[in-house]
């Protein structure tokens, strides 16, 4: 199957986890239902800020990309084509690769669709335009970044931003960003206004965007493959050869003992270069919890529990997908089923896992005080702990991700039902 | 006359490492250049510059009088090429990949493409299931659609098994003959004192021979190439 139907198709999958999920969507994000009505729209209109900025910036975010670094770069970039054209059919392809994404939330929050239609219906038009006004923003920021990459006004700023990256790579750094800021206030503007027709400024704001965009585009795209090979180059030659070696959290494991240092070190250069998708998950699940808990609501702790937990356990399938990595000739030549080489990969397992513990722990910190703070680290190390042990065991049984998948989802289920109670 | 490739004052830094140095280069329309040089030379960053997929640290690279970096379009137009890692649509077949480079560079003869590709058959398979060297003569048969002035190969001809290569390099001189440029850039010297009207050596980042082959007489571009190499490491 190719073409479109192809991404009809995929969306299946989505749509579907989307469905199943909406019974527990209910008691963790829209328990309010169960209070008087006219408490609601107040506690939709958290949910929906909450939600402007995750659809937001996912569309922000591969927009960005998809304008930026593409194979389509790689093949058309030699060639005299139209940028305009190209920068085109990469957004209306992601548009239809990404349809499902408004209609998935929609259906897990199928719940408030039966409780109060009118506030789900302006729930997803808002969400519609923050899409469609996100693609177009990420886009025009993702070009504006190439030329003010390129433009010696901006240098001075470009440096005040940069950190430790180097200043060609500071403005693409910033553009996904300064993109959610543009659309997830028009985003936010809409939500807080609550009328129909105020539903349209994202997407009014997108469509304003996209008219400058095949200008932008015959100015800037064919510049940014020697912006992109030049960032490249510049990891690729690093100061330091040392440099090169260095992976996420290698620092950490310097006092094990020598068998676990070796092993541990295998497993977070693995897993850095080769399932670094996992590992930045842990931050997002984090940055995820963390946002349910800015709330001054008591049951905003319960829901901030119950995200971390089902993240720990999701991310911690990270372990099973690093032992398929590894070719079954290494498996059989190369057994070790010594406790160090399982035990490094629990330690490795937890150290990854603990943005997810002390990310969402400091706004509850902020919000609700030491005791809720430190009630919630807890119960987020327990579901850490119980993660990186069972992946490290399963492993060394050989059967890590058919073993994990479901011992995982029942105890994310239980560590949800206890984060529930905090 | 225009220069097809003019190249003034070009130095390139990537952090502190200097991959070109002061390179001034200047090819006349309907020259064969070959450009040779040890591993790490510059070469690939040379052709990358031209490509326009690189931007000079300092100096300017003009390829038919157009500024490959001012004005990327008009330069792409002018330029046909394969880099060193040259990318095909891999569900397309030759054919078909033939027929969207002409769409796109506005003429080109498809038909002429499938035979300097001479695929046969194999032209309505898609690229995914070509070896190699069908890739390469893939890749280079794209290039040189639609007559672009100033043609680049990086390392093109690697990869052809002798007979493929021998007749690549028969069309190549041919496109030549028309007045066309090409530059070829290789590790094989045999390749350039066979086809080449020129020949650059780099070293280090810059340019340590410029020679006309007709003038190298006896000396043979090998000893020409090592004499060099160790003059600039000396």
């Amino acid at each position: 199957m190719e073409g479109p139907w192809l991404d009809l198709w995929s969306a299946l999958g989505p749509l579907a986890v989307a469905a199943a999920l909406s019974p527990l969507v209910k008691p963790v994000f829209l328990a309010y239902l169960a209070l008087p009505a006219d408490r609601w729209p107040e506690r939709t209109e958290g949910i929906a800020q909450r939600l402007v900025l995750l659809v937001g910036g996912w569309m922000a975010l591969e927009a960005h990309q998809v304008v930026l670094r593409t194979g389509d770069r790689a093949v058309l970039s030699p060639l005299p084509v139209e940028p305009a054209g190209v920068v085109a059919y990469e957004l209306v392809r992601l548009l239809v690769q990404r349809w499902w994404l408004v209609p998935a939330i929609g259906l897990a929050c199928i719940p408030l669709l039966f409780a109060a239609p009118d506030q789900w219906g302006a729930l997803i038009a808002v969400l519609l335009g923050v899409q469609l006004g996100a693609l177009f923003a990420g886009a025009v920021g993702a070009l504006l970044a190439i030329e003010a990459s390129e433009n010696p006004r901006w240098f001075p700023l470009l440096d005040l931003l940069r950190g430790q990256n180097p200043r060609v790579q500071s403005a693409l750094l910033w553009a996904p960003g300064a993109a959610l800021a543009a659309v997830g206030s028009a985003g936010m503007v809409a939500v807080a206004l609550r009328t129909g027709v105020a539903a349209v400024l994202p997407a009014a704001l997108g469509v304003a965007l996209a008219t400058q965009i095949p200008r932008l585009a015959r100015r800037a795209w064919f510049q940014g493959t020697p912006l992109l090979q030049e960032i490249d180059a510049r990891y690729a030659a690093f100061e330091r050869p040392e440099d090169a070696r260095r992976v996420y959290l290698d620092w950490a494991v310097r006092f094990f003992p020598a068998a676990t240092r070796t092993w541990a070190l295998a497993d977070l250069r693995h897993g850095w270069r080769q399932r670094r998708s996992w590992i930045s998950a842990a931050w997002v699940g984090g940055l995820a919890a963390g946002l349910a808990s800015w709330s001054a609501s008591p049951g905003s702790i319960a829901t901030t529990a119950s995200v971390a937990a089902a993240a720990v356990w999701a991310v911690g399938a990270v372990s099973g997908w690093m032992d398929r990595d590894v070719p079954p000739f290494t498996r059989f030549v190369l057994p070790d089923r010594t406790v160090a080489r399982h035990g490094a990969r629990a330690l490795v397992l937890a150290a990854w896992l603990q943005p997810m513990a002390f990310v969402p722990a400091l706004p509850v910190l902020v919000r609700h005080g030491a005791g809720d703070a430190l009630a919630l680290a807890g119960l987020t190390e327990a579901s850490i702990l119980g993660a990186a042990l069972l992946a490290a065991a399963l492993g060394r049984l050989g059967i890590g991700v058919v073993g994990y998948a479901p011992t995982a989802a029942l105890a994310a289920g239980l560590a949800t039902a206890a984060g529930g109670r905090l | 006359m225009t220069p097809a490739i003019e190249v003034k004052g070009v130095s390139k830094s990537f952090g502190r490492t200097r991959a070109l140095d002061g390179v001034d280069l200047v090819v006349p329309p309907g020259t064969f250049l070959g450009l040779i040089g040890h591993n790490g030379a510059g070469k690939s960053t040379l052709l990358e510059l031209l490509f326009g997929r690189l931007s000079p640290t300092s100096g300017t690279v003009r390829v038919c009088g157009v500024e490959v970096c001012a004005e990327p379009a008009a330069a792409r137009a002018v330029i046909g090429g394969v880099p060193e890692e040259a990318a095909l649509y891999e569900w397309l077949t030759a054919r078909e990949w033939f027929e969207l480079v002409a769409e796109v560079r506005g003429h080109g003869n498809v038909a002429s493409a499938l035979a300097i590709c001479d695929l046969g058959a194999d032209a309505e398979r898609p690229i995914r299931e070509y070896s190699q060297g069908m890739r390469r003569r893939t890749a280079l048969a794209a290039a040189l659609l639609g007559e672009p002035p100033v043609v680049l190969l990086d390392e093109a001809l690697n990869g052809l098994d002798p007979p493929s290569a021998a007749r690549i390099k028969g069309i190549l001189r041919g496109v030549v003959d028309t007045g066309r440029t090409v530059v070829l850039s290789t590790h094989v010297i045999e390749t350039v004192e066979r086809v080449a009207d020129r020949v650059v050596m780099l070293a280090n980042g810059r340019v340590v021979a410029d020679e006309a082959m007709a003038s190298l007489g006896d000396r043979g571009l090998e000893r020409l190439f090592l004499e060099r190499l160790a003059a600039s490491r000396a």
